[in-house]
């Protein structure tokens, strides 16, 4: 049996489209005083470091050297993790190992990106020479690719995706960490909006964003005398993929690697029903559409029928299980950081600190990972150890 | 996991200044070695961890080329982003978590792809140090420049651990095959930045190697060869080079000093029979030593003429020929451990050591040795 | 209160890719013969194109070769608005452009790869189409410039 692990603390900056006020190493050093703070502990308790960053958007290489301090690191472990979009996900898994192991005691996990330096299409172009390269279809165009599947497959209907922003961007208001907030903005204002790759519209897609977000785990001990209502993690999983866009079968409808990393993740924290046992998810979702993809390949609803969940309101804050309250990554999409955010978030909900984007009642919590066409991680937190 | 974590099976691609391989290929002739060293088939491995550096690959995220041939399709990976030791030890981390048996650890490089000093560069900050064009040769000459003061380490006695470097490699099937040469022929090679000769310095080359630990090793069977990890330590110094003593690895006696303690070594000279150390540059080698607290640098010139860096010998100093002998970037420090495992197991070839029970294995990162990570093993 | 100020720092770098065994034999295929090759895997039989040393699924190393055609279905389609940076010319695309998935008889997996239509009215899964190639093939699979619906 591992050790029980909890989060204690999380700690986020601002995001936005340029946080010219900061270097990346000042931008971590941000989130992780916030989150120390939060855990009530100094960076003198700190054992170990993990960081998450996909260094090479801002044109650097080792990231751990510059901005290893900012986290506490100076003469401690500290572990670079870099998985695509999973990097904040799998760096959040990571440092619960690192704890779980029994080595670590107290371990913080920073996920950071800095989209506004460096230049993220070129790196985002630097992808397999031989074949992907000739056939760029960049972030935009891979989905739109896999959502024109989804629509003719599962009836998914541009509307529907639609309502996927209008709740993030209305969630997204009583977040104040979130980059992108619209209190006004509605179903027809996002079907106005320009179109960048069919159906994909530019507001159906995430921005890029830059900030800092880091979480603290502890170890049962320290969790019980730390922390008033700490995050436990009850189950962690994670699945990676083929490596070309084209072995990936129906990849939004089918989702294989996310299917089998949910039911890894269920089974380890005994959920059978998820839309019943979950009290709210964070998931990671870049562009509206792969919401209601997501819904499926987590078993909130049968097949065809993730329309129905955000038609009726479902996974609206008020619904039986609300879906990214913090407005997820199509609200704020630091790289690095974003799979973190989702963990964070969702134990801030656990925690009792959502304040305004407060679900009431959450014991249990889903927080999910995605990046390179279909890599997936799920963790789920419970505010019960047992 | 009765008696703890092992390695169970070490596997690695012949080294080559340039291989016409590609990553994907050289990856899977680490693997398969790996696992039929460990006999084990892929279906048994729970876990994937590897590592490789974006830059150097040329490719966003650049594991993305190896999922199929490491078993991670419908399987978990993780990768760290640094020197194959630092994921070796995230691995340990998960294996003692108690829920994984079988992890595979994979690290690849193959430094003849672009300029490895030009990607160097990129690790150092862009307000302060990358404009100047530091380096990670610039950093480590910095480096050297102080220990000469410090200890009075000569470039005559790096020159000696340069040959008896390329003199252990020439016996180690698995190195580089740089040739054998005399300290004028190090002392005689172009000056880089001083006081480092282009001698004084690692070739880069290809290469990958793989391992598998395992937290059940009693399940595999009397054929196995465990080389149980007693402890390991890892940690980061400070990034500004004006920051750091240079001729103090602070990172390195801090990592040392953890795996001594997790493994109960209280006289490492004493009890530490051989290390596998990543020296980049041959002054390293030398503090390095220092700073694991292995060797009197000060000494030295007396050890040298005898053959030996260590006093009496002890410990053996990478028989294995060393990175100074070619050992790939990021490949190095678990490429280390692959060498202490089988010296350990008494496959070590002509190379091998005798009679070593317990053994040290390092990784570096970093410019200047800014990041270490100490595994002590031992049969 | 200071000003804030960038830096900037240009920075320019190569690389030396290796193609391997397949991808060679497949660029030499394509450049020379104008066919292109996919590769079987021994265990679920799936034709894998790019062909590569195994298959992800199985974990078995693959050496049957298969004539994949040069005409298809489409299987998944988008049509570009917004040009994003051609990675091997540096310039943006002009738009607007068609893009598919594309399964090519004899193949398992999707290419992905451009379309000449642009209008979605005329777009649907199911559509058969045909490469269009370039006069001169390199080797690489923009040897064909794009594809054409053809029915």
């Amino acid at each position: 049996m591992p050790r029980r692990v909890a989060i204690i603390g999380t700690g986020q900056t601002k995001y936005s489209k340029e946080r010219n006020d900061v270097n990346q190493m000042e931008l971590v050093y941000k989130a992780t005083t916030k989150a120390l703070d939060d855990a009530e502990l100094k960076v003198s308790d700190l054992d170990a470091i993990v960081l998450g960053n996909m260094e090479l958007f801002e044109g650097r290489a080792l990231p751990e050297m510059w901005c290893g301090e900012g986290a506490g690191g100076y003469l401690k472990s500290v572990t670079k993790i870099a998985t695509g979009g999973t990097s904040g996900s799998s760096a959040a898994i990571a440092g619960f190992y690192q704890v779980a192991s029994g080595v670590f005691d107290i371990v913080v996990v920073v996920g950071w990106e800095k989209h506004s330096e460096g230049h993220t299409q070129t790196a985002m172009a630097m992808v397999d020479p031989l074949w992907d390269r000739h056939v760029a279809s960049g972030a935009v165009g891979n989905f739109a690719l896999s959502i024109s599947q989804l629509m003719a497959g599962r009836g998914i209907t541009e509307e529907q995706a639609a309502k996927v922003t209008v709740k993030a961007r209305r969630n997204a208001c009583r977040n104040p960490y979130a980059h992108l907030q619209m209190p006004d903005i509605t179903v027809e204002e996002v079907l106005s909006s320009r179109m960048l790759a069919h159906p994909v519209r530019l507001l159906d897609m995430c921005p890029q964003s830059d900030g800092a977000c880091a979480i603290i785990y502890a170890s049962e001990e320290r969790a019980r005398t730390a922390c008033r209502r700490p995050a436990w993690v009850k189950a962690v999983a994670t699945r990676h993929e083929q490596p070309y866009l084209g072995d990936i079968e129906n990849r939004l409808i089918i989702m294989r690697t996310l299917r089998a990393a949910a039911k890894e993740a269920y089974r380890q924290a005994g959920i059978s029903q998820p839309l019943r046992d979950l009290n709210v998810a964070e998931i990671y979702e870049p562009v509206s559409y792969a919401e209601l993809a997501w819904y499926e390949a987590l078993g909130f609803c049968d097949e065809g029928e993730a329309g129905k969940l955000i038609d009726e309101g479902i996974t609206e804050m008020g619904g039986q299980l609300p879906v990214n309250p913090s407005g997820g990554v199509l609200c704020s999409n630091p790289v690095g950081a974003s799979g973190v955010i989702r963990v964070a978030e969702a134990a801030i909900q656990i925690m009792g600190k959502g304040e305004e984007r407060q679900v009431p009642g959450v014991k249990t919590a889903l927080a999910h990972g995605y990046g390179v066409y279909a890599w997936a991680d799920v963790m789920i937190l419970s505010s019960e150890l047992g | 996991m009765k008696d703890g974590i092992a390695i169970i099976g070490v596997g690695q691609t012949e080294f080559k200044e340039q291989t016409s391989e590609t990553i994907t290929e050289i990856v899977y002739q680490a693997v398969q070695r790996a696992l039929r060293d460990a006999r084990l088939s892929i279906g048994d491995i729970d876990h994937v961890v590897t590592a490789s550096v974006d830059l150097w690959d040329g490719l966003v995220a650049s594991n993305i080329a190896i999922t199929e041939v490491v078993g991670a399709v419908m399987k978990p990976e993780v990768r760290v982003a640094s020197d194959g030791l630092l994921a070796c030890y995230h691995a340990y981390m998960m294996l003692l978590t108690g829920l994984y048996n079988n992890i595979l650890v994979v690290a690849h490089c193959k430094g003849s792809m672009g300029n490895h000093y030009t990607f160097s560069n990129w690790s150092f900050d862009p307000i302060y140090q990358q404009k100047l064009g530091l380096d990670f040769l610039s950093a480590a000459a910095l480096q050297a420049n102080w220990c000469m003061r410090r200890y009075g380490i000569t470039p005559e006695q790096c020159a000696q651990v340069v040959v008896m470097s390329r003199s252990n490699g020439e016996k180690n099937p698995r190195a580089l095959g740089s040739p054998k040469v005399t300290v004028d022929d190090v002392l005689q090679s172009p000056l880089l930045a001083y006081p480092i000769k282009s001698l004084d310095v690692a070739p880069t080359c290809d290469g990958a190697c793989a391992m598998v630990l395992s937290s059940s090793v009693e399940k595999a069977g009397p054929s196995a060869k465990p080389v149980w990890i007693k402890g390991v330590g890892a940690c980061l110094d400070a990034h500004y080079l004006g920051d750091r003593d240079l001729s103090r690895p602070e990172s390195l006696i801090s990592s040392g000093k953890k795996a001594y303690k997790m493994a109960g070594i209280r006289y490492p000279k004493k009890e530490i029979d051989l290390v596998e150390l990543s020296e980049f540059f041959s002054y390293q080698e030398l503090l390095w030593l220092e700073g694991l607290g292995l060797c009197d640098s000060s000494k030295v010139s007396e050890t040298l003429h005898h053959g030996v860096i260590c006093e009496d010998g002890k410990p053996s100093v990478n028989p294995s020929g060393g990175v100074l002998s070619g050992a790939p970037y990021i490949v190095a420090g678990l490429s280390r451990l692959a060498e202490v495992a089988l010296q350990l197991r008494g496959e070590a070839g002509n190379c091998q050591v005798s009679e070593a029970k317990t053994a040290l294995a390092h990784g570096t990162a970093g410019p200047a040795g800014q990041d270490h990570c100490v595994f002590i093993v031992s049969a | 209160m200071n000003e804030l100020i960038n830096i900037e720092i240009p920075m320019a770098l190569r690389w030396q890719f290796g193609t391997g065994r397949h991808f060679s034999r497949f660029i030499q295929t394509l450049r020379n013969e104008g066919k292109i090759l996919g590769i079987r895997c021994p265990q679920c039989q799936r034709v894998y194109i790019p062909p590569r040393l195994i298959c992800g699924n199985c974990y078995r190393e693959m050496a049957e070769w298969v004539d994949v055609k040069d005409t298809g279905v489409i299987q998944g389609y988008t049509v570009y608005y917004h040009p994003i940076l051609d990675p091997v010319t540096g310039e943006p695309r002009p738009i607007p452009y068609g893009m598919a998935l594309i399964k090519l008889d004899g193949a398992d997996t999707t290419i992905n790869h451009y379309l000449s239509e642009t209008d979605l009215a005329k777009l649907r899964i199911g559509l058969k189409v045909r490469a269009v190639w370039r006069s001169q093939r390199r080797g690489f699979i923009s040897d064909i410039s794009h594809f054409e619906v053809i029915q």
